[in-house]
């Protein structure tokens, strides 16, 4: 395997964040990289030194790379999703050896990785370097919406949360707060045209020939969006009403193309 | 429930050192030092003075809070504006007095203002039950995040206890059995240390370079087995098929170590 190490030099960073946004594809939950804000946290914020960026090139193509903060943590790790599984795991097993080097050199006590649970090939790999996997469900994301109709708005538009082309109709969800603190928008319309949905705040609005109605409050329409409660189980504990003709399959259809779809991957970098 | 004179303030240059004390007298170096900190907000592509909070009761600095924003991906190429926020400290003789319920509204709403979808806090699940969820009607995410652990700096000290065992077992006659015809080459996988390959010889045990010898025996010991090594050699007895059958001890190639005895 033609497989060499370098060290990040200026102009690295697209690539880099090129190669990370492939390898996690798959993944929600993260923020969006751009050159500007991966040079704040890497560089400024957790003051990474270019020596512990390490880049595998292989065959002179940039297929991973490691970030080790000063402390031993690993904030960024990604391996090329597109290689073989033999080459992909030799590749991983080098770069985390060399990340081991770093560490020591930092005089640092542990390494310590935050990787996806369902990366195979990364998880056999650190398990045969001697690395204790630990559940790490007791710290994550919290998370609250601020702007629903921002929010439903921008899911709906998404191609893979489409409403049925059949669909014209005015719909109306009433969001009281709930167990909010704040709660700026109490009413949201939804305006579907064969399908396609424009969505706005109605707070201060009273919408006409609506179609159909919803009450909900915020709570229930976060734990509903992001898919830790179904609407059969919102209707039957009376969190979540329906009226204006609207059956529990409509309601259904609207509710499934809400849902934030995928698996929740943050990495130490992003964390606040 | 608020105590009388109590305010929200924004950042202003030189307010650093006020806002890094409250977070440091309730969370030590959890936060790094005042330049880690400075480094994070104050300079920051794109920091607001309102990024920043803190809240006074009269003339005391008596609790932060802190935001960020950036774009949370929710799906392929789906991105909302989102908050990030953190850094939420009550000095302790002003807890229980909704400062930081004061603090978070008066966040949200700015926030609300500037365009942002979605707040997003990381927080222990503990906290959040708590706080977060109670206090503020937020949900907690369940997240694939796995977390892998290794000693650095013990490693090179496990490495020679190995060794010591490798050859003090090397001089009992089930080990001279073993090695009579050929070297036998132990790797030891101890969950959360560098694997360790030991070659038990005739006259001499020695460590061998990850890579310098093909193993004839794996022995993997997880976390849980080498705590349930300890006590009376009955407790040790009794624990032992356990952790066998919960995968904690796993022990390949003892075909060859078989065959090597008969």
């Amino acid at each position: 395997v033609d497989l060499s190490f370098r060290q990040f030099a200026e102009g690295d960073e697209s690539a880099l964040i090129e190669l990370w946004n492939r390898a996690h594809a798959q993944y929600v939950g993260h923020f969006r990289k751009t050159v500007e804000r991966w040079r704040w946290i890497i560089l400024q914020w957790h003051d990474v030194a270019p020596s512990s960026i390490v880049i595998a090139m292989l065959a002179g193509r940039m297929s991973a790379y490691g970030v080790l903060d000063n402390d031993g943590t690993v904030l960024e790790f990604a391996v090329e999703p597109e290689l073989e599984p033999e080459q992909k795991r030799a590749v991983c097993t080098a770069l985390v050896e060399k990340l081991e080097e770093r560490g020591r050199a930092l005089r640092c006590e542990t390494l310590s990785f935050v990787a996806p649970a369902f990366d195979r090939t990364v998880e056999v790999v650190l398990e045969e370097e001697g690395y204790l996997a630990e559940s790490f469900s007791h710290f994550g994301p919290s998370l609250g919406i601020l702007n629903p109709a921002l929010l439903m708005g921008a899911v709906l538009a998404h191609p893979d949360h489409g409403l049925p082309e059949s669909w014209t109709r005015r719909i109306v969800i009433d969001t009281p707060p709930g167990g909010y603190l704040v709660s700026p928008q109490s009413r949201t319309l939804i305006d579907v045209d064969h399908g396609r949905a424009t969505v706005v705040d109605a707070s201060s609005a009273v919408p006409e020939n609506v179609s159909w109605r919803f009450e909900v409050d915020m709570t229930t329409l976060t734990d509903l969006i992001f898919g830790l409660t179904s609407l059969h189980e919102a209707v039957r504990k009376g969190r979540l009403t329906l009226a204006g003709g609207c059956t529990k399959s409509d309601a259904n259809t609207l509710f499934s193309a809400l849902i934030v779809k995928g698996d929740w991957y943050t990495p130490p970098s992003d964390w606040f | 429930m608020l105590p009388p004179d109590t305010r929200v303030v924004d950042y202003e240059p030189g307010s650093d050192q006020e806002y890094w004390d409250i977070l440091h007298a309730c969370f030590g170096n959890v936060y790094g030092d005042l330049e880690f900190w400075r480094r994070k907000q104050v300079h920051r592509p794109g920091f607001d003075p309102r990024d920043v909070k803190r809240v006074y009761v009269g003339q005391v600095p008596a609790a932060c809070y802190a935001a960020s924003t950036a774009s949370l991906c929710l799906g392929r190429e789906l991105f909302v504006p989102a908050s990030i926020e953190g850094e939420v400290a009550v000095l302790p003789e002003f807890r229980g007095k909704g400062l930081t319920l004061l603090a978070h509204a008066a966040m949200g709403e700015e926030l609300y203002a500037r365009g942002l979808a979605l707040r997003v806090g990381f927080a222990a699940r503990a906290l959040h039950a708590r706080f977060y969820r109670r206090r503020f009607g937020h949900v907690a995410i369940p997240t694939a995040n796995t977390r892998y652990r290794k000693k650095l700096r013990e490693s090179a000290q496990l490495a020679q206890v190995a060794l010591a065992c490798a050859d003090s077992f090397r001089r009992r006659p089930l080990a001279r059995r073993l090695v009579r015809r050929a070297p036998l080459t132990v790797l030891l996988r101890f969950q959360g240390y560098s694997p360790v390959m030991v070659r038990l010889e005739q006259d001499s045990a020695r460590l061998l370079a990850p890579r310098e010898g093909v193993p004839d025996v794996i022995l993997s010991l997880a976390n849980q087995a080498v705590r349930a090594a300890s006590g009376s050699w009955k407790a040790r007895l009794a624990r032992f098929p356990l952790c066998v059958m919960r995968g904690q001890v796993r022990l390949r190639g003892m075909t060859g170590v078989v065959r090597r005895l008969v």
